[in-house]
Formats: structure tokens, C-alpha cells, sequence
């Protein structure tokens, strides 16, 4: 995509979902990504991840938490958490 | 350092020692196994304990990795130990034989306990593992499959001796053993490489996993020298290859899982994902 200096970005389709497994994937891979925020999408909150809002990130943190620092440690996970909040709040 | 510099050096350190053991004179070639295997168990240990402490105090991961680096570090003390006194020399009120034996035994048991969490960390994460279950259940029969095929054989010689009373062959049993389990555990390992393919942390996983395929290789040869009378060198070269090249992936993998958790991800880090 060729992006012009001075435009303006253009609008995300990104879904809330698409763009926390966007960042869980630089970690996990794009598979797992994805289906990190299905699963835990469906334990903190019960429903899809098609459904997720804005409202609904700090259960998800809480639930992505335990997660990510089993694989990565917990200043990682708490670096990635950031990550995720910062491109929400784009 | 890079994820692709790190990757690349276990196959520099491994192309370093075939070169030499192909330049040095026959009789001196028993001492550049020895130095060899040290260095390589030295770098492995080194690997396991940056990764260890890499994580915080208590971590699932920290355990995981300081089980793996005493298994290194306790194989390379009773190398030194073998190496360095006679058999039937006292070292702490016991024969150098049976301390060699004990060192070996608990080095197994470290490697089992290590590689099986592991193997267990995507469960522990409260993931599910890439494939169906009978595709998973498969993937792991085979494992198990060539562990048995390659080392099963050896732990039915060795489990006669220590049943017939020889004592010398318990850490043989011992060393057999921990090498089916080990060798068993290669399925998961592999599947969580797989299931992070495209992200960084696919690197520490991929080469635990060629870790533990070069052990396996390094079994099979053991095995395979045996019908091949008059090529012993060649095939002890090739054996010792993969043990340095096992110990220098283990090495490399704990750098990797360091360089994941502690240093900055650049775009590039992350290998192909197709």
C-alpha cells in the first residue's frame, strides 16, 4: 500500500479482536494469535471474539495475563499488555 | 546479537569440530572428544541458565530451563570427573565408579523434569495445541515409537546387567531411560514450535526441538556404528558432530528465549509464518 506523507492514515477495518491478535502474533504467530483471543475471550467473558469492545479489554488483560507470563515473563507480559492498550487507544 | 546470528552459530560451532577432527592426527583425536563434549556441555549450561534467569523468581519457564541446565551441568562434572580420576579413585567418600553413576542418574532425571514441562508449557499457558487430537495422539505414537526403537534396545541389555547384580550398569539404565522419555517429549516440543510459527517465540522452541532431534540422531548412530565394521571413525565423527551440535542448539535456544523476553522485537525478528 503506498501511504502519501502528509495524508491522512487511512480508516481501519481492523476488528477489536483482529487488532490484539495482530500483537499477540509478533509473540505467538498469527495462528496462535488468533486463537489466544478466541479462547480467552470465551473464559473471561463468554462470548467471541466478534463481540469484543473497548469495555471489555481489562478482563481480557486479566484473562490474557497468566498467559503471557508463562511464555514470556511477567515484564514482557506487562510490556505486550501496554502494547495492546496503546494500539486500542489509536 | 540477532535471532539469525544466534541461529546460525551451533552450525559454525559443530562445522569447527568436524574440520578439526578431520585435520588432527588419529591419536589425538580422542582428546578433542573429550575437549569437544566438555566445551559443548559447558555452552549448553551456559544457554539453559541465561534463558533461567531471564525470567522472574518462581516462574513456570525458570524452572523449566534451570531443570535442563543442571542436566548439562552435572553431565559435565562427571565427565570431568571420568576424565580426570581413575574409576576406583575416592573423590567425597565414594568410589569415582558409582559418583560418576549417581551424577548421571540425577543429570536424567533433571533433563526428564525439564523437557516434560517444557513439553507441558502450552497447556500450562492455558493454550491448546495446533492439529486434531487424533493428529497430536499420532504425532506423539511415533515419538514414542523411535524413542523405544532407538534406545530400547540398550535399556534391555543394560536392565539385564542390573538385574544380574552388576551395579556399574545403573547409571547405563538410567542414561537409557531418560533418553525414551526424552526422546518421547520431542512431539510436543515440536508441535509448540509449530503452533508459533510466524512469532518470535517460535525460535527458542524450534531449536529445542532440533536440540533434542540431534540426541536422537546421536542415539540412532550409536546403534547403526555397530553394523558398520571399518568405518568406527567416520561414524564416531559423525556421532560426536551431533552430540556437539545438541549441545550447542540447547545453548542457542536458551540465548533465543533470553533475547525474546529481554531485547526489543523488530519486524524482522519474527520468521515466515507460511
Amino acid at each position: 500500500m503506498l501511504v502519501v506523507m502528509g495524508s491522512p492514515p487511512p480508516p481501519t477495518t481492523a476488528t477489536i479482536a483482529d487488532r490484539i491478535a495482530d500483537r499477540l502474533a509478533i509473540y505467538l504467530g498469527p495462528h496462535t494469535g488468533r486463537v489466544a483471543v478466541k479462547t480467552f475471550a470465551q473464559k473471561a467473558l463468554g462470548r467471541g471474539p466478534e463481540t469484543l469492545e473497548l469495555g471489555d479489554l481489562p478482563k481480557l488483560e486479566t484473562a490474557l495475563r497468566p498467559m503471557l507470563r508463562t511464555l514470556v515473563g511477567a515484564a514482557r507480559a506487562e510490556l505486550v499488555l501496554a502494547e495492546i492498550r496503546r494500539e486500542l487507544a489509536k | 546479537m540477532s535471532y539469525r546470528k544466534i541461529a546460525v552459530f551451533p552450525l559454525i560451532w559443530a562445522a569447527f569440530f568436524i574440520a578439526l577432527a578431520v585435520v588432527v592426527p588419529a591419536d589425538a583425536r580422542k582428546a578433542l572428544f573429550i575437549t569437544q563434549t566438555d566445551l559443548s556441555k559447558g555452552l549448553a549450561t551456559v544457554g539453559c541458565f541465561i534463558a533461567a534467569y531471564a525470567f522472574e523468581r518462581g516462574a513456570y519457564m525458570r524452572r523449566a530451563w534451570s531443570f535442563n541446565a543442571w542436566c548439562y551441568l552435572l553431565l559435565l562434572l562427571r565427565d570431568l570427573a571420568i576424565n580426570t580420576f581413575p574409576p576406583d579413585a575416592t573423590l567425597f567418600g565414594m568410589k569415582n565408579v558409582a559418583l560418576a553413576g549417581g551424577l548421571v542418574f540425577v543429570a536424567n532425571i533433571a533433563s526428564c523434569v525439564g523437557t516434560a514441562m517444557m513439553a507441558r508449557a502450552w497447556t500450562t499457558a492455558g493454550l491448546v495445541l495446533p492439529g486434531s487430537l487424533s493428529a497430536r495422539i499420532g504425532v506423539v505414537a511415533v515419538a514414542i515409537l523411535l524413542a523405544i526403537g532407538i534406545s530400547g534396545s540398550d535399556l534391555l541389555v543394560d536392565g539385564r546387567a542390573l538385574l544380574g547384580g552388576d551395579l556399574a550398569s545403573m547409571h547405563s539404565v538410567a542414561s537409557d531411560l531418560g533418553d525414551i522419555i526424552g526422546l518421547a517429549l520431542i512431539a510436543p516440543v515440536l508441535l509448540t514450535a509449530i503452533a508459533m510459527r510466524g512469532g518470535v517465540l517460535t525460535w527458542p522452541w524450534a531449536f529445542m526441538t532440533v536440540s533434542l532431534v540431534c540426541w536422537l540422531l546421536y542415539d540412532a548412530i550409536s546403534i547403526i556404528e555397530h553394523f558398520l565394521p571399518g568405518h568406527e571413525v567416520a561414524a564416531r565423527v559423525v556421532r560426536e558432530s551431533f552430540r556437539t551440535l545438541a549441545c550447542a542448539t540447547e545453548c542457542a535456544a536458551g540465548l533465543l528465549q533470553q533475547r525474546v523476553i529481554t531485547a526489543p522485537i523488530d519486524a524482522e525478528d519474527a520468521p515466515a509464518a507460511e
